[in-house]
């Protein structure tokens, strides 16, 4: 990919204005009894504007504690901002309920994030039913996900014997079953081999996000967003520091490495 | 809804148990051995003739094993929820959980359903294991007062669970308070001994726990049948519990699911 996509007449369906969120670090036992009640404060988004219209595929990218994930999960409805505004298909995202998230799919590629003593099959089932999926169409959902993730022959294994491709794959294919309208991934190739991470990129861009949905891409890969974005957002210390079309990201980057 | 989510967390708790397939024959086994000590213990114990034993039918095996049931119980109920939420923070499942469209109290209710139902058929095999190989006596029982014992006493421990998980998510430690609250339970709570045998105001403090009074209502409902009115004191101290822990424990684990989503600390670990 890498070109502009023809996106600029479609809606915004994320909007973000002076998007703010700080944390707190941890409070030990000591910092109690000396009379801190709270950590030191970290400010992850000091301000973030962004703009994502419907079927755009835009990649966050910025160093280590730029704030990507921190606002991949403000989109997912996940953490709630400080102030500012978050507008997500028109609902304000400090609000969000069932329906919501229905819509906004947060793709946790964490390869933690199963059971890992179930089999794959077993772990996408349990997840239907969160998915508020009813009974009968709980099968024929996970089959066609995993019929897409081509997991298919491995769906009857313990994913504790699955390779790091094969579970990010099944973290794809637990985004696959609410059939949402964004997609947000935070890191979708980390920790994959070369040929599968391209091989995973192809599928995402192909089967998943296809040309209708819509998504936000949180990625340290040049490659994930050189085959998969149209556009390229790089945050840094919070901030929205450049934005431009994909084929630009390394050169984006670069700017901000000199700079720092 | 909420059965659809309760079932898919009872199977995936189920699936995981089954995963362990060792871990059931090797519990059957403690439960073995736990109850032929308790049988001797008692044979030791009757010897005595306790007369403070009387009101509860005379029989310490009997007495003995409702204590330890009740006591493992009450365990499950306060630790399973911090047990659940921490597990899910450390295995990662915990926020994709809470990303999917199932509102994050009903994946923070439901998640340690397995081990509650689980403990309850335990608690159900003990009783029937005691009574067929080591004669503790059940057929006495007062059902209905039982039938109104046993939801209150579950209903309470349930409302410790609320207070563990909202400790669990503040402090991020797992089960803060079931260590304490067990240890205090098996002082006071007349688990091996009857309360009559302490001093008058640490019988009085002993009254504030649920299991006291859960303990008083189920062994004289099962072993002396007694009826609801004979039972009136415990029953009302139980429900007088449960009508201030109840709405108490929901409201603070709710203030502290808001305050985890806020500062984003409900996945931290």
């Amino acid at each position: 990919m890498g070109q502009q996509h023809p996106t600029a007449s479609r809606a915004p369906v994320i909007v973000s204005r002076g998007l703010r969120k700080h944390f707190r670090s941890g409070t030990s036992f000591v910092d109690l009894l000396r009379g801190r009640l709270f950590g030191k404060r970290v400010d992850a988004l000091c301000g973030v504007d962004l703009e994502v219209r419907q079927g755009e595929i835009v990649g966050l990218m910025g160093e280590n504690g730029a704030g990507k994930s921190t606002l991949l999960r403000l989109v997912a409805g996940l953490l709630v901002p400080d102030t500012g505004e978050l507008n997500v298909l028109g609902l304000d995202a400090k609000r969000t309920g069932p329906d919501f998230r229905r819509r906004v799919c947060f793709v946790n590629c964490d390869e933690r994030s199963f059971s890992w003593r179930l089999t794959g099959r077993q772990n996408l089932v349990f997840f239907a039913a969160l998915y508020r999926l009813r009974s009968a169409a709980i099968q024929g959902r996970v089959e066609r996900a995993l019929s897409m993730t081509d997991l298919e022959h491995e769906a009857d294994r313990p994913v504790r014997e699955y390779s790091t491709g094969m579970r990010q794959r099944l973290a794809l294919a637990r985004g696959l079953l609410g059939d949402p309208e964004i997609f947000l991934f935070d890191e979708p190739t980390r920790g994959v081999d070369p040929a599968a991470a391209a091989r995973l990129r192809c599928f995402i861009r192909q089967d998943v996000v296809g040309t209708t949905h819509t998504a936000l891409v949180a990625t340290h890969s040049f490659s994930d967003v050189g085959d998969l974005c149209h556009r390229v957002v790089v945050l840094r210390q919070g901030l929205v520091f450049s934005q431009g079309p994909a084929a630009r990201a390394a050169e984006m980057m670069g700017v901000e490495r000199g700079t720092t | 809804m909420i059965l659809g989510v309760a079932r898919a967390f009872f199977r995936r708790g189920l699936q995981e148990a089954l995963s362990y397939r060792v871990a059931f024959g090797l519990r059957l086994i403690a439960m073995a051995f736990s109850l032929a000590s308790f049988f001797f213990l008692a044979r030791f114990i009757n010897m005595g003739h306790s007369p403070l034993l009387a009101r509860y039918g005379g029989d310490y095996l009997s007495f003995g094993l409702v204590g330890m049931v009740l006591l493992n119980l009450q365990h499950t109920a306060v630790s399973a929820y911090p047990q659940s939420i921490r597990v899910a923070q450390v295995a990662g499942t915990l926020e994709a959980m809470l990303a999917t469209p199932t509102p994050s109290w009903m994946v923070l209710v439901c998640s340690p359903l397995y081990r509650f139902i689980s403990a309850f058929l335990w608690a159900a095999i003990y009783l029937v294991a005691g009574s067929l190989f080591f004669g503790v006596r059940l057929e006495q029982a007062n059902l209905s007062a039982l039938a109104l014992a046993v939801p209150l006493t579950v209903v309470a421990f349930a409302s410790l669970g609320f207070f563990g998980a909202a400790l669990t998510m503040l402090l991020r430690r797992t089960d803060p308070i079931s260590p304490a609250l067990g240890g205090l339970s098996a002082l006071l709570g007349g688990v091996f001994y009857p309360t009559s045998v302490l001093p008058g105001w640490l019988q009085e403090v002993g009254r504030a726990l649920p299991i006291t009074n859960a303990l008083e209502m189920i062994r004289r409902a099962v072993f002396a049948h007694a009826t609801l009115g004979e039972l009136a004191r415990p029953l009302g101290g139980l429900a007088l519990f449960c009508a201030v822990s109840v709405p108490t424990g929901l409201l603070l684990f709710a203030w502290t699911l808001r305050r985890t989503r806020r500062d984003g600390s409900l996945t931290h670990f």
